[in-house]
């Protein structure tokens, strides 16, 4: 059975791409407000350790099949490590780029303007 | 090589860690300018006069942006590596890192690393001077974790000797950077003599740095040729060094000056162990051509040369990074580097929990700062 621990109140997340990082019993948690969803991931990165949940938001370069047409696709959730710019996928906590690698994700829950994690 | 006993899990704090490979920030008007002495005041007017110093001072280029993934400029600068690179500018914040990591030494470098692209020549001398009068007086002796390293410039050898004349004497420079990225000609040509020969007077080993803006002059038609920064700067950090090295060998480099190190840093050292066995192999069918020298060229790189292990190779079982360290020679070859605070530096834990386990204590003890210590006579 999940437990539930409160992050914040809804007002710390201004405006889109916002975060708050928070303890979660031990775990560093990074809760982040995208296109009014919200998204939790370890902040932990796989590759050598880093804060993963500390680096920049993107979406993704897409390149067309003949390479001539380069797009940025704004729908992908990402973030990069700020160590070595690993790239994870935010509502899966997928690396994007290997399968085998990924961090772990939580549900979250909204209730009366307040944020909470389930782990 | 693997030990068949169990052996205690190690962590940072049980070694002695020395990084062979780290940075700080400067600024060359604002810091380096007030070091310009009065000779060299028409340089520093050149350069207050450059809109764009890393192609009118330097003569640098990349295909597309550096480090596009980890380099983002939003509300998470602060977090990122390479943001405290630009703030990384003291002893200080040095100190407070290698606290944080578990570094108890660092060999500072590398000045201005792009010095052998300066196509102005008095002005790659007057740079050098400057940020060696720099590091001496901001850097060097104000804590003993911290060692530095001073710069030569390729372009004046008898400048860059009178450069090492100059520091020698302080305990807290221990090594000279010879450019390691867009050197010509390569390192073993006798145009460098005077720089090692005054380094091996004084005593101090000799560091190369690899690099990627200014590598175009060695790889003009690579260079030209790759689309991309990764393209270009996967090849050029490795690559490079193997072209010097070779040049370092066959040219007798160890025998000329038998009392110098030398020590690559950011070339990686996992493709070692195969460029020995390539080397080894051509010279016993080609002994003839080179006969100043007067052992195996793997030899005299067990004996006389050092490779930081920045940047570690990525692979899926950590065995095989550590089977080929050991291959490339391992402590006799192998010490740990970091590259703090780039955006492809590895922390100690990292490298440590890579090697333990498959090599043996006395070996992880070597790379991960013993040898360090002995190369650079920290004790």
């Amino acid at each position: 059975m999940s437990k539930k621990y409160k992050v914040a109140d809804i007002d710390r997340f201004e405006g889109d791409k916002s975060r708050v990082l928070v303890d979660v019993d031990g775990i560093e948690v990074a809760v982040f407000r995208i296109d009014e969803e919200f998204y939790a991931v370890g902040n932990f990165c796989v590759h050598q350790g880093g804060p993963l949940c500390e680096g920049g938001v993107s979406g993704r370069i897409t390149a067309s099949d003949d390479g001539w047409e380069w797009n940025y696709d704004e729908e992908e959730k990402y973030v990069h490590c700020p160590w070595h710019g690993w790239i994870f996928d935010i509502t899966t906590g997928k690396n994007v780029d290997a399968d085998q690698f990924r961090v772990p994700t939580y549900d979250v829950e909204v209730e009366d303007g307040e944020v909470f994690v389930r782990r | 090589m693997a030990s068949t006993e169990a052996q205690k899990r190690l962590t940072v704090g049980d070694l002695t860690i020395a990084d062979v490979d780290s940075h700080v920030h400067f600024d060359m008007l604002e810091d380096l300018g007030p070091y310009m002495e009065e000779k060299h005041s028409g340089i520093r007017k050149l350069i207050e006069y450059t809109r764009d110093p890393h192609r009118e001072i330097y003569s640098a280029f990349r295909a597309t942006p550096a480090w596009f993934q980890t380099l983002r400029h939003d509300e998470y600068d602060e977090h990122n590596p390479h943001q405290d690179a630009l703030e990384t500018t003291t002893v200080e914040q040095k100190l407070e890192m290698m606290n944080e990591y578990g570094i108890d030494y660092s060999i500072l470098g590398t000045g201005p690393a792009r010095l052998a692209s300066v196509n102005h020549d008095p002005t790659a001398v007057a740079l050098a001077e400057a940020y060696n009068s720099f590091v001496l007086d901001t850097l060097a002796g104000v804590d003993d974790r911290i060692k530095s390293t001073i710069i030569v410039p390729p372009q004046k050898p008898q400048a860059g000797a009178e450069e090492i004349d100059r520091v020698a004497d302080e305990d807290a420079i221990v090594g000279v950077q010879l450019p390691g990225v867009g050197l010509i000609p390569p390192a073993g040509h006798p145009w460098y003599d005077p720089i090692f020969e005054a380094a091996e007077d004084n005593d101090l080993p000799i560091l190369m740095h690899s690099g990627n803006g200014a590598a175009w002059s060695v790889f003009p038609v690579q260079r030209y040729w790759a689309e991309t920064f990764v393209e270009d700067h996967a090849f050029t950090f490795p690559v490079e060094p193997m072209w010097h090295l070779m040049s370092m060998i066959f040219r007798g480099l160890p025998e000329r000056f038998p009392g110098l190190e030398f020590i690559f840093q950011e070339s990686g050292a996992e493709w070692l162990g195969w460029i020995m066995g390539r080397m080894d192999d051509h010279y016993m069918m080609s002994s003839q051509e080179v006969p100043m020298l007067t052992k195996l060229p793997s030899e005299y790189i067990r004996e006389k040369f050092y490779f930081g292990t920045q940047p570690i190779g990525h692979r899926a079982r950590a065995q095989d990074t550590a089977s080929l360290l050991q291959l490339a020679g391992g402590a006799d070859t192998v010490m740990f580097s970091t590259d703090h605070p780039h955006p492809d530096f590895d922390p100690p834990a990292d490298i440590l929990n890579t090697i333990q386990g498959s090599l043996d204590e006395e070996t992880v003890r070597g790379i991960m700062g013993e040898t360090a210590l002995d190369v650079f006579g920290i004790s």
